[in-house]
């Protein structure tokens, strides 16, 4: 019962619960015919059937001893059961048999309950094992976190108010290009430290989106001008007039901002970026490919590209363009998180194309891509 | 005058970086670096706003928050819960306080110049 009641408790029953059930019930009802049989036939047998009800009991809740609760049923059944016969030596052999036979399954049982019991607890405890790992984790990280970027504090505040009025501080020149050398530095720590957080949050699940109706075009030039995309590569878009989406402006503009950032990283001038909508009227998704002109990726790294700490091409470009691989990652979850998706197609040393695809209906992310 | 904004903060260089940061802005800066203090600091003088972080001790950011709530002389003070850690704004989020908002460390002069003005007024 305490068994029964601690998985009631857990909310779930496991798939060896199930089998557990299902192998008592069946026997259950064996022993309730077989009883039923060997009473119409002979009243005097349905004592010693009864001696398989504690026998199904201890094997279900207590399996570790259910083997020798059933051996001691079959002691007290073999000697009842040829006391009973006595002195028909017949009858007395055939209610001896009858035990060995009803032990022979009962042991078998308690043997079968006691190693998927044994099975369930272990998964009880991996999985408890596993919610503890998570949390201690979800721990960590935070504190990390918080230890990381309050340092980073005064750094950055320091640095900012004398790159605000250098002349005002007597910063010469030269000492204001290396100060400012240190401030994008410091700012790519805190970018760093931010994507790692992000990144964990969104594992654990804890993201809630934020749906509102915004226009792409407004998106894209508030990301270009804010950024200062446009004085690092020419952008070209291509996109219907008015379109918008109906999803999280803020998680979208973080997902394109981080693609138009990769096409320039990881292209030499002259870049060229171009931004289409690839999708027609009758698609369920929206579907915005943003094509560039830079190295490309090999075909055998297209797909682990998504996957956390990877670049393609990581010992080259890790160390060149001072990435820890994210952005993609986080990217393609947000999008997930939409009902949507990310793909992208490539040629090494021509260019690459991701599109990211939005339902066109919040709700409607099951639909086929 | 000038607005005064008190900042809490355990943190020496960070309190000391504030100021600074604050009088550029054009605000008057007061600076405690305890709960405590600082509440004593809030009912003398009640600021326009507090830059507020959370994990200090003897007393953290949400203890001192809660006392200066309780406070009917005190209770409306806006308050930007200045911090690293990034489960705040989820906490926060919870709370449906229109006189608490939260500004996560590092924040930049920039940032900081916007997020202020923006928050009195929003409220």
């Amino acid at each position: 019962m305490e068994q029964m009641a601690a998985s009631g408790e857990a909310g779930t029953y496991t798939l060896t619960d199930i089998v557990r059930f299902f192998i008592i019930a069946v026997l259950a009802v064996m022993i309730a015919c077989i009883t039923f049989v060997a009473t119409l036939r002979d009243p005097a047998t349905i004592a010693p059937q009864l001696f398989f009800i504690p026998i199904l009991y201890a094997a279900y809740f207590y399996p570790r001893f259910g083997i020798y609760i059933a051996g001691a049923c079959a002691i007290m059944y073999e000697l009842i059961g040829a006391a009973a016969a006595f002195p028909d030596p017949v009858r007395a052999m055939n209610a001896i048999l009858q035990g060995v036979l009803f032990v022979a399954i009962g042991s078998i049982f308690a043997y079968l309950a006691g190693t998927l019991h044994a099975g369930t607890e272990e998964c009880k405890e991996l999985k408890d094992g596993m919610v503890r790992d998570r949390k201690r984790r979800r721990g960590i990280v935070t504190t990390i976190a918080h230890e990381l970027r309050t340092p980073l504090q005064p750094l950055m505040g320091y640095l900012n108010l004398l790159l605000s009025d250098p002349g005002g501080f007597g910063i010469n020149t030269d000492t204001e290009k290396i100060l400012a050398r240190c401030l994008t530095s410091v700012e790519r720590e805190r970018q760093i430290i931010n994507q790692m957080l992000e990144f964990s949050i969104l594992e654990e699940g804890r993201l809630r989106l934020d749906y509102s109706v915004f226009s792409v075009h407004n998106l894209l030039e508030s990301l270009i001008s804010s950024q200062g995309y446009a004085s690092d590569a020419e952008i070209t878009m291509d996109l219907p007039d008015g379109l918008t989406f109906n999803a999280d402006a803020a998680r979208i503009g973080t997902v394109i901002g981080s693609l138009l950032s990769n096409a320039i990283a990881y292209s030499s001038p002259p870049r060229r970026i171009r931004i289409t909508c690839v999708s027609s009227e009758e698609d369920l998704f929206h579907r915005i490919a943003i094509s560039d002109n830079g190295v490309g990726i090999a075909r055998e790294q297209l797909e682990s590209i998504f996957e956390p700490f990877q670049l393609a091409d990581s010992e080259k470009l890790s160390r060149k363009y001072d990435r820890i691989g994210l952005s993609l990652a986080i990217g393609r979850q947000y999008l997930r998180m939409h009902g949507g998706d990310i793909t992208v197609a490539s040629t090494v040393n021509a260019g690459t194309t991701f599109t990211i695809h939005i339902p066109k209906n919040p709700g409607a992310g099951e639909a086929r891509r | 005058m000038n607005q005064r904004i008190l900042v809490v903060d355990d943190d020496i260089p960070i309190l000391e970086m504030m100021e600074i940061l604050l009088r550029r802005l054009g605000y008057e800066p007061g600076i405690a670096a305890n709960g405590l203090f600082a509440l004593d600091l809030v009912r003398k003088d009640p600021p326009a706003l507090i830059l507020l972080d959370v994990m200090m001790t003897p007393i953290n950011g949400w203890e001192f928050l809660e006392k200066l709530r309780a406070d009917p002389a005190t209770h409306d003070i806006p308050v930007l819960l200045f911090t690293a850690h990034p489960s705040v704004e989820e906490r926060i989020g919870r709370m449906h306080d229109r006189n608490l908002g939260v500004l996560l460390k590092p924040v930049t002069l920039a940032e900081l110049e916007k997020a202020i003005p923006q928050f009195l007024r929003g409220r």
